[in-house]
């Protein structure tokens, strides 16, 4: 019951982590739409959350490693609510004061979601009974990220299917990622007080200072946050920019049928993290397999898209979202989910915290270069 | 400050304003990257994963010293 409980406090965060993260893909299509907004404004709002990311994985990764997992967990959900009722009652996000205040929301909710990437992963991780399923649990948890990509955009296309003013929708689609995150909240605090009693005997972790940290631990975090560093400017250059890439690939489009384009990508990129999960653990695959893999596909396709470029966009508009949707499910099956993985596995205690944070950071640092790269060249 | 650099900001998109097949182009190379940067930075023994006890006692040596149990103590 217990593990139970353990994976849902920590899933449903990441469902929620994960929900505003790529929610934002289609708000600013939408922002857009309401009011064209220029390539500035638009790389603003969606590195904003990106750059809060960052700061929330290094400084909460750090504030985990203090005073633990679960106290951590607990004030990522809160900061992550404060700041959503915050960026979805800005009063418009289209002059310059609104468009800071709504930037500076998405930055608040990016520090406690990147928080939760230091804090959650550890904590399921550190929690796991048996090695051979540890894998397994911590994919389980980052395979949230793939349905809330996809809830987004599924409920972003309902809203925008069902008539209700688009004025509205982009402030629906904010406060529609409340729910699991107030669903974690719950599970995190009743999680605390049941643990609390059982846990007279325990211990808090010393402080370690960086320069004591040995060469076999700084090779370890080389690898981390370097192969983090370079997935995510793929994979966020592409996720939180889909929609736009969708509107080139199918030309003429409404703004209905991006956002089904874009439900769809998530959702034949969502059973990668499946497949993930039942492979990390086989003996034959695991971890090291599966990230070299992924990365190797990876490269064939988008050769591929970017050598048939021209004629895909204007002959077979299906095949290039279909290719394209499949650059995520090898990304998701692969290094999208082991560079998650490794770093709660690879690391002493009383550095996870901090060390899962900052590979966690470098990544973002690449979904931020990413991101910035792609809106510059696509909007 | 906002308006500098949405003039800036635009100026720099206008200039690289490139086909959007060069987004792929380099996601082919990044990723290619990724295939050098886990030949050579990522242990194979990320696949036999370590007991949180056992992974301590590969830090003997170092400050971290040697835990008397596992995790759990650490899921605080």
């Amino acid at each position: 019951m217990s593990s139970i409980i353990q994976l849902l406090a920590s899933s449903t965060g990441f469902l929620s982590d994960s929900y505003d993260i790529f929610a934002i893909n289609l708000i600013v299509t939408i922002l857009s739409d309401l009011n064209p907004l220029s390539a500035t404004a638009k790389a603003l709002i969606i590195m904003s959350c990106t750059a809060g990311t960052i700061a929330g994985q290094i400084s909460l990764g750090w504030v985990s490693d203090h005073i633990g997992r679960q106290k951590t967990m607990i004030l990522n959900a809160f900061i992550l609510i404060c700041a959503t009722i915050g960026a979805a009652s800005t009063m418009s996000p289209f002059d310059t004061a609104g468009l800071t205040l709504f930037c500076c929301f998405r930055f608040l909710m990016g520090v406690g979601i990147g928080g939760d990437y230091a804090a959650a992963s550890t904590f399921i991780s550190e929690s796991s009974k048996s090695i051979q399923w540890r894998g397994a649990r911590i994919s389980a948890v980052f395979s949230m990220q793939g349905f809330g990509a996809f809830l987004s955009t599924l409920i972003g296309y309902v809203l925008l299917a069902s008539g209700i003013k688009t004025a509205l929708v982009w402030r629906l689609i904010l406060v529609c990622g409340l729910v699991p995150s107030l669903v974690a909240i719950g599970f995190r605090f009743y999680h605390f007080c049941a643990s609390k009693d059982q846990k007279q005997d325990e211990q808090q972790p010393d402080s370690v200072p960086f320069k004591q940290i040995t060469k076999t631990v700084w090779r370890r975090f080389a690898g981390t946050s370097i192969n983090w560093f370079l997935l995510d400017i793929v994979f966020y250059g592409n996720s939180l920019l889909s929609s736009g890439l969708v509107a080139l690939f199918v030309k003429d489009a409404s703004l209905v049928q991006v956002a089904a384009y874009t439900c769809l990508l998530a959702a034949i990129a969502l059973p990668g993290y499946w497949v993930a999960i039942g492979l990390i653990g086989v003996k034959a695959i695991g971890r090291f397999k599966l990230q070299l893999g992924g990365f190797i596909g990876l490269v064939i396709l988008y050769s591929i898209l970017a050598g048939t470029y021209d004629k895909l966009t204007n002959d077979h508009s299906m095949l290039a979202v279909l290719l394209y949707a499949i650059t995520f499910f090898i990304s998701n099956a692969g290094p999208n989910t082991t560079t998650f993985v490794i770093p709660a596995e690879v690391f002493p205690a009383r550095l996870r915290g901090r060390l899962h944070g900052m590979s966690a950071a470098s990544g973002k640092l690449g979904a931020l270069v990413g991101s910035c790269m792609s809106s510059l060249t696509l909007f | 400050m906002y308006e500098f650099s949405n003039t800036f900001l635009d100026g720099v998109a206008q200039l690289i304003a490139i086909d959007p097949k060069w987004v792929f182009t380099s996601c082919a190379i990044i990723s290619a990257i990724g295939v050098l940067t886990t030949i050579f930075l990522t242990e194979e023994t990320v696949d036999k994963p370590l007991s949180f006890y056992e992974l301590e006692q590969d830090n003997e040596q170092t400050p971290f010293g040697v835990r008397p149990k596992q995790n759990s103590a650490f899921v605080n």
